[in-house]
């Protein structure tokens, strides 16, 4: 890794960069209406409520993304290719009603959930369409890479009772950044760093990603596939880096819990194929039923049980990895709290999408099919759940 | 590199929803808020029904260890503890019946307070003193198996499957013994 340049903080004045620098940001502790007024931290350019066009009216935020509001950030990191566009999807898909939403569906009201997107967090959100926005992931076709100059905020509204009774409602509030894996996640760029900042510095839960194939190949991998692997470890080395850099630069000092999402992990690449027979299509394979399972509290305490195990048994397999920059991974990724949990993932099938794309190029070709099950996705969402609210408890 | 690791796996890897042993299985009836629930609703019916179970108790059990002039003491301490269990849980999502459970135990524990504060008052027949200690003994140990409901538990944590049953065998180990040799 090469070292960080020391000019972290400074104020880059570059009209054509306009990259904010760590000072323009509120304050982590300010509480919920402490900080400036909404209209004091627009642009006196921009419009008031009053005089937002109509077809505007209905889905404007009434105020800066998620600056002055209590919420909740979940980080998604990784380098290229390794699937945080998808990851955020599946979340997004599975939440959208709380009968299918998995362990979620335990604690969901079923007023159903809310999506906001903005280009830029200091500007007004505007709410998405939910059956737009999961769309194309329904009718299997692959999300494009997300580019530096389209990465857009969001801010996914899980609302649930709460109350003496259980009447009132409440919501946990997730931001995502979706970032461009090789243009800022991997990139040592100066200019990135109040981004790092602005997106990163509040975040209290993490989901790192890496496609398992990538830590865990098969002995029988091509040569491009090995070349592909080693560019995924070092990208993913680079990103822990840029995290760890600004952490270190901001003084930050709050623990972080952070989830290591094994992508992916249907992937037949992947050595370890009883993992990928037993916790994957033991979902996949019966979508339905699992679903119903984890409705109730004994499905989810079963199913998080289930995973911690899960999880042990990587553990061990990364401890027994004979390269030094696989076995550590699980303890790079210790940031003021316990160990990472490790949660093998799949947001896609990749071989049914890898087979329709071969079959049928033209999307508009395609037959009609069942809907991809996301395997696993809920599970960083039902962690930030329960970092805001303890939510077991 | 993996190659090594695959056969532990293969032997130890579980479906999502394996049920796992017969100790798991019991600390996986459900999510701690619940099963904590049930256990103190439980602790609160055993409990009351060792210390009134024979004609002796019922007519002469007394609170162990304080005296009992101290009686609303332990009774204000549940019913506060009880309390802050009702504040705490109700803003954290989930179903109604574990809300439901310790609103009602709060509650109870407020009406032992009342009851433990009149009782010398009144010197009724309608409150005697035995049943009122017994009353205060079961309300304390159903308060104390569900107060680990103050505490954080995070998904990935093995308490989860684990909080209820210890939380249940040793309040009634704590309070059953003293309560049982202390009133002979």
């Amino acid at each position: 890794m090469t070292a960080p340049p020391d000019n972290w903080g400074e104020v880059i004045e570059d009209a054509a960069e306009p990259w904010i620098s760590f000072d323009d940001l509120p304050s982590p502790a300010a509480p919920a209406g402490t900080g400036p007024p909404a209209d004091e931290a627009q642009p006196q350019s921009r419009p008031t409520a009053w005089t937002i066009p109509s077809e505007d009216f209905f889905d404007v935020e009434p105020e800066p993304f998620g600056r002055y509001r209590k919420v909740q950030q979940l980080g998604i990191l990784g380098g290229k290719g390794v699937g945080k566009s998808y990851l955020f999807q599946a979340m997004v898909y599975r939440a959208q009603h709380a009968q299918r939403a998995g362990a979620l569906s335990y604690f969901l009201d079923n007023a159903g959930i809310e999506l906001v997107k903005t280009a830029n967090p200091e500007e007004r959100a505007r709410t998405v369409n939910l059956q737009r926005f999961n769309a194309e992931y329904e009718r299997w076709t692959r999300l494009p890479t997300t580019l530096a100059a389209h990465q857009p905020w969001y801010r996914l509204t899980l609302p649930y009772h709460i109350g003496l009774l259980g009447r009132s409602r409440a919501a946990l509030e997730v931001e995502f950044f979706d970032g461009s894996g090789e243009q800022f996640f991997e990139a040592q760029d100066p200019r990135q760093r109040g981004l790092w900042a602005q997106a990163y510095r509040e975040a209290r839960v993490l989901a790192f990603c890496l496609p398992l194939w990538a830590v865990f190949p098969a002995a029988d991998l091509s040569i491009a596939a090995r070349r592909e692997r080693d560019a995924i470890i070092e990208s993913f080395h680079d990103v822990v880096q840029n995290y760890k850099d600004m952490r270190r630069h901001l003084k930050l000092r709050a623990p972080v819990r952070t989830i290591l999402a094994l992508t992916m992990a249907d992937d037949r690449r992947c050595a370890l194929t009883t993992l990928r027979d037993t916790w994957i299509a033991g979902y996949l394979q019966r979508p339905e039923a699992f679903l119903a399972q984890t409705r109730t509290g004994r499905g989810v305490a079963r199913y998080l049980a289930n995973a911690r195990r899960v999880s042990r048994l990587l553990l061990d397999a990364f401890a027994a990895a004979r390269s030094p920059g696989i076995a550590g991974i699980p303890n790079l990724l210790r940031f003021g709290a316990c160990r990472p949990w490790l949660i093998p993932v799949s947001a896609i099938h990749g071989d049914a999408l890898d087979a329709l794309e071969r079959d049928y190029p033209n999307p508009d070709d395609r037959p009609a099919r069942l809907p991809p099950v996301p395997v696993h996705v809920e599970l960083p969402l039902l962690v930030a759940l329960c970092e805001h609210e303890n939510a077991l408890m | 590199m993996a190659a090594a690791d695959e056969p532990r796996i293969a032997a130890w890897c579980p479906e999502p929803l394996a049920p796992g042993s017969l100790l798991e299985r019991i600390g996986t009836l459900g999510l701690p808020a619940a099963t904590l629930s049930l256990g103190s609703l439980l602790t609160l019916v055993i409990v009351l029904g060792a210390v009134q179970h024979s004609a002796e108790l019922r007519s002469a059990y007394s609170f162990p260890v304080l005296p009992a002039r101290w009686l609303w003491l332990v009774a204000l301490g549940s019913a506060a503890l009880a309390w802050s269990i009702v504040g705490v849980a109700s803003r954290r999502p989930g179903p109604l019946w574990p809300r439901l459970w310790a609103l009602s135990l709060a509650l109870t524990a407020s009406l032992v307070v009342v009851g433990t504060l009149a009782q010398p008052l009144l010197q009724s027949h309608w409150l005697p003193s035995a049943q009122l200690h017994a009353v205060v003994t079961a309300v304390l140990a159903a308060v104390l198996s569900l107060t680990p409901r103050l505490a954080r538990i995070r998904p990935d944590s093995p308490w989860i499957a684990r909080i209820t049953p210890l939380t249940f065998l040793t309040t009634l180990l704590l309070i059953l013994p003293p309560a049982l040799l202390g009133s002979f």
